[in-house]
């Protein structure tokens, strides 16, 4: 039989415990939606107008709305927001982070494949695994902290007691 | 336009009582918080309560920060020039992979962003506007850019007929135009922020326009055009360019806009070197 102690080790080399670290430069590749699957509104443009496949049968319908009634104007606006559906789920997102529209067109994507991907398969998600990495790297800081304030408040009793005795010494020497 | 309620000040005023002088302007809490951080941002702190107040007058960002992002550009804009829109950018980025090695006019440049953008091309651009401000911006946009074409300036006016117009045009293969399109009965609707600070000279306009640049640009050239592009605001405008230009046997089609909206009218001639046949929404 084994000593309990040795069973323990053997436990905590199995154990999870310490972490599996993430490293920065093997982080799941970043996700990705197809153009197939998103509708984008402009949400200040008046009507809206999606990008979609139905796109040559709207324009048909225009041209005969149109010449019934040409009286249609749009107005020029200096507007940048965009906001994205995903049809087959239905989630929505919506981004102003700059002033470029063209930009913000692909924070809007960007941050609906992180949105998807953590729906669909949150194990493995880029998103979670960023997380993750910033909650070990705030841990590292923690510890580095104190291992730091540790050393500080060694040196700083040694040098307590290296005054204790010289003040001791001091006094002997004055006593004599 | 329905009244904001009194709630969302309320709660403007909770999360930044600088964000309540924007409101109005912005018509959303999103919208007034977007345009804070911005302001916070570009603004050096000194001068950020005279911006606020500014913006609250209506006066348009791009004037108080002094540019705007275009594509890969970024613009300077001041006051007595357009501010570039998005619909341009689009359809800019649309039309850029069809061009390269010509000689290309933009009429109109304002603030020359679509001559600019046009850089990379390796074409030789020329940027025509009747405004001598708006030039000497353009061609500070062209330094600050820089550009590795050969883009020049000039200073012509289009809706007249002249030797310097016909000088600077000989030779043309591609025209590009963003003209003062909207009508005076809209512009009398449009926004406080547009209405009170772009310049009129740059926003009302009609079909004139669109004559002036078949008659004056297009026609004397008819042998080395192969192609152009004008930005409309409404289908009467397309339709007139395509019957002007439906007699010299072009072919012509139309782009629309993300919102929805009729945007360019493109014309392309049946065996010159451009095909927008694949790109346009609509072919007549």
């Amino acid at each position: 039989m084994l000593p309990i102690r040795s069973i323990s080790k053997l436990i905590r080399c199995f154990s999870n415990t310490a972490g599996v670290s993430i490293k920065r430069n093997k982080l799941p590749p970043r996700p990705k939606v197809s153009e197939d699957e998103i509708e984008e509104v402009f949400i200040k443009g008046g009507k809206w107008w999606a990008e979609s496949k139905y796109r040559w049968k709207l324009c048909q319908l225009e041209e005969l709305k149109f010449k019934t009634n040409s009286n249609f104007f749009k107005i020029n606006k200096t507007n940048s927001k965009v906001q994205l559906t995903h049809i087959p789920t239905g989630l929505v997102v919506s981004s102003q982070a700059t002033r470029s529209r063209e930009q913000n067109r692909k924070h809007a994507r960007e941050q609906l494949a992180y949105k998807l991907q953590e729906l669909l398969d949150p194990e493995n998600s880029r998103a979670k695994a960023l997380r993750e990495l910033r909650i070990q790297k705030k841990h590292s800081k923690v510890k580095k902290t104190k291992k730091k304030y540790k050393l500080l408040d060694e040196e700083k009793q040694k040098q307590k007691e290296l005054e204790k005795n010289e003040e001791q010494e001091e006094m002997i020497f004055k006593f004599e | 336009m329905p009244r904001i309620p009194p709630s969302v000040f309320r709660q403007a005023l909770r999360t930044d009582p600088l964000l309540v002088p924007l409101l109005p302007v912005t018509r959303s809490l999103s919208g007034a918080q977007a345009e804070l951080r911005w302001l916070r941002k570009e603004v050096p702190k000194p001068k950020l309560p005279w911006a606020i107040v500014q913006r609250s007058n209506y006066r348009p960002l791009q004037y108080i920060l002094g540019d705007q992002p275009f594509l890969d550009l970024s613009i300077k804009c001041a006051e007595g020039t357009l501010i570039p829109r998005w619909e341009t950018e689009e359809w800019i980025a649309r039309i850029k992979p069809f061009i390269s090695n010509v000689k290309i006019i933009d009429a109109c440049t304002g603030t020359g962003c679509v001559a600019l953008s046009f850089n990379g091309t390796g074409s030789n651009i020329v940027g025509i506007d009747i405004d001598t401000s708006c030039l000497s911006l353009a061609k500070f946009n062209q330094q600050s850019n820089r550009c590795d074409d050969i883009v020049h300036w000039a200073q012509c006016d289009i809706l007249n007929w002249t030797d310097d117009l016909h000088h600077v045009c000989k030779g043309v293969n591609f025209l590009v135009s963003n003209p003062p399109y909207i009508p005076w009965e809209e512009y009398t609707k449009l926004d406080r922020s547009v209405k009170n600070f772009e310049p009129q000279l740059a926003l009302v306009g009609d079909l004139e326009f669109y004559n002036a640049l078949v008659h004056n640009l297009l026609e004397p050239n008819l042998n080395t055009c192969d192609g152009f592009v004008f930005e409309v605001g409404n289908v009467n405008q397309i339709h007139h360019v395509r019957d002007l230009v439906k007699k010299h046997g072009w072919n012509v089609g139309y782009l629309m806009d993300s919102a929805g909206y009729h945007r360019c009218v493109v014309g392309w001639k049946p065996d010159g070197r451009f095909d927008f046949k694949k790109l346009c929404d609509f072919v007549y």
